[in-house]
């Protein structure tokens, strides 16, 4: 009898939580479809499809022009190969963390949705996350079409004799959850600031653009900012990316590190995002509901 | 209390909400965090199950506020609230289910989305399958006469349209408790009759249902509540069916005058007649647009009105127009508060 009745119970737990998977994965999917129609929908689709060729590659021309007017190198040197990587793959967590805490200025102000949203009986953090997954689908093209115009167009050497499919996708993995995490903070951020909070997105991903040796070896930064370098996720997951994509380390701080050792503190770095952006978010969240301001207008 | 929320949709415990405004900024370095506004002040509330329930007052008496604090969108800062028997600030997420929001006067939506698009999406929320949710969809935009903007992108809808394609947004999961607030502002005569048409006929087929409606038009008041609490600056003035509301003055008398001829001197007026023997209250309302302003003047009796005409005459006004009228929520609000609420833009209802 009791054995029948902990089996009940047992199954009446897994249902709900089976349920409860279904519901946020089905929210996921909304959501994603929603940031696509929003991302692709404003235009006609050629043109669209032209945008997001374009941008990425006269995005990465300009940084062509800045490395060889200040190197005069050439474009085959591993340096340059390094800067490039970096800047391709920088891209997620610019988009990625920009995109989803802009989510919250534009539905809140632009389209007076997210007060719809948030009495609805969905999670707001799901629903983020499935925003972010459409900014993911549209950030993956940009960096695909950059990587392939770096190997075919500038000889940037990016062989396939050298690729480690399965490093790559473990450290790419961990970053964009990495970058996920970061999401969520400053979407904690834009519930409580106003309509130019993105601003803080902005700057941050400066920031960090300059920090995680994304365009420069982290040894030729200040004593003081290599400190904060080696604190970010992102630092650890641009110079696995080289790593994975390249086959060399870069700069001699992080040459120190065994792929094993960077892999690790990926790890860490990206459950210390998750867990403080997620955080963040909640806090945010309640302290945007005790103040009122889950359906502010900016006043401009 | 448990018996209590069993039987009401609503029920509020001394609700307060205040908000900090902050000092504007002047360039100038200012001392303090700005001064406090009170929106809500010790509200006490109940709304049975089945019920239509309307808080009549004007702009900035707190009805907004009541309504986001209700629907989990805000806390209180003091006081307590139960919605469907659930406790706002602790159980937020069982309510979410079971309520749905319409404001008016607003243009929410996605603009990139069709209006189909947008309904459906927002039913996918609610766990709707597309069967169910097709079914209400295109049932209401049959009915609100939005059917042929169905896949129109939201972008492109009129105010109007988009405020009636966020009406049926707010039915899609046949919530247990509905909140209207200010459904019609803003809306044409036609398109305010259709929403407060199926309001009707929606209670009708649904018994058990519950709409709390904020409204500024006291004829939609009058026509949809069960219920009404007047409410002003914050605070419940009253609370009572519309007739025993209109039954507190029944044996007043209601006058309305037109005066013209003279520049407004409201407060000219209103002075003259309130020390007059048996006038209870008096407003003026301009009308620019008519060179008139119509005053509201309660009685005791029919004998003041001689009085009250030769004193306005006396105080400059030309008195082109009289007469008695039946008495109205405006004039109960006229009443309990001792101003009129003035409709502000939007249809006249």
């Amino acid at each position: 009898m009791a054995v029948a009745s902990a089996m009940a119970t047992m199954t009446a737990v897994l249902t709900a939580a089976m349920a409860k998977i279904k519901g946020n994965w089905r929210v996921l999917q909304l959501s994603a479809w929603l940031g696509w129609q929003l991302e692709s929908n404003w235009t006609d689709p050629l043109l669209f499809l032209g945008y997001i060729f374009v941008k990425p590659v006269a995005s990465s021309l300009i940084l062509l022009v800045m490395y060889l007017v200040v190197t005069r190198g050439d474009t085959t040197a591993p340096a340059f190969a390094g800067m490039y990587v970096g800047n391709a793959f920088f891209a997620f967590v610019g988009q990625v963390m920009f995109g989803v805490s802009w989510v919250i200025a534009e539905d809140r102000e632009h389209f007076a949705t997210l007060k719809y949203v948030y009495i609805s009986r969905i999670r707001l953090f799901w629903y983020l996350l499935g925003r972010a997954g459409a900014k993911f689908v549209i950030t993956s093209i940009s960096t695909a079409v950059l990587l392939l115009f770096g190997r075919y167009a500038l000889g940037v050497p990016l062989h396939l004799t050298g690729f480690r499919p399965l490093y790559f996708g473990v450290v790419f993995g961990l970053g964009i959850v990495g970058c996920v995490g970061a999401s969520l903070f400053m979407a904690g951020i834009m519930l409580v600031a106003a309509r130019n909070g993105g601003g803080y997105a902005e700057g941050l991903a400066g920031l960090f653009y300059l920090a995680s040796g994304a365009l420069f070896p982290i040894d030729i930064l200040p004593r003081w900012l290599q400190g904060a370098s080696l604190a970010l996720p992102f630092t650890y997951w641009i110079e696995g990316l080289k790593r994975a994509l390249l086959g060399t380390a870069t700069g001699a701080r992080l040459s120190a590190l065994g792929d094993t050792g960077l892999l690790w503190r990926l790890a860490l770095g990206t459950a210390a995002a998750i867990i403080v952006g997620a955080g963040a978010f909640r806090l945010a969240e309640h302290v945007a509901r005790r103040r009122g301001l889950l359906d502010m207008q900016t006043q401009s | 209390m448990s018996a209590l929320l069993e039987d009401y949709a609503i029920v509020t415990e001394g609700l307060t909400r205040t908000y900090r405004v902050p000092k504007p900024k002047t360039g100038a370095k200012t001392k303090g965090k700005g001064t406090e506004f009170v929106a809500l002040k010790g509200v006490d509330l109940t709304v049975r199950r089945g019920e239509i329930f309307g808080l009549l007052g004007p702009n900035g008496a707190g009805k907004s506020t009541l309504i986001k604090i209700l629907s989990t969108l805000l806390l209180p800062t003091t006081g307590r609230a139960w919605v469907g028997g659930f406790d706002v600030e602790r159980e937020a997420r069982r309510i979410k289910p079971i309520i749905n929001m319409v404001c008016g006067g607003e243009t929410s939506g996605f603009g990139m989305l069709s209006v189909r698009e947008q309904l459906w999406m927002f039913s996918q929320f609610y766990g709707l399958t597309n069967a169910q949710a097709f079914e209400i969809i295109d049932s209401m935009l049959e009915t609100l006469g939005l059917a042929e903007a169905a896949h129109t992108r939201v972008s492109k809808l009129s105010t109007g349209m988009r405020q009636k394609m966020n009406f049926i947004r707010g039915f899609l999961n046949s919530p247990d408790i509905l909140f209207l607030d200010e459904p019609t502002l803003g809306l044409d005569v036609s398109a305010a009759r259709a929403i407060r048409i199926h309001v009707k006929g929606w209670l009708e087929r649904h018994p058990q249902k519950t709409v709390l409606l904020t409204t500024h038009y006291m004829a939609e008041a009058d026509e949809l509540c069960d219920r009404v609490a007047i409410i002003d600056q914050g605070g419940i003035a009253a609370c009572d069916t519309p007739s025993a509301l209109k039954n507190r003055i029944g044996q007043d008398v209601v006058l309305g005058l037109e005066l013209t001829g003279t520049e407004p001197r409201d407060g000219a007026f209103a002075g003259a007649i309130s020390g007059l023997p048996g006038v209870r209250r008096s407003a003026f309302h301009q009308e620019p647009d008519r060179g008139t302003t119509q005053a509201t003047v309660i009685l005791k009796d029919d004998r003041p009105i001689p009085a009250v005409i030769a004193c306005l005459a006396e105080a400059g006004a030309h008195v082109v127009g009289v007469h008695k009228s039946e008495v109205t929520l405006e004039d109960v609000f006229l009443e309990l508060v001792g101003r009129k609420l003035h409709d502000e833009g939007g249809e006249k209802a």
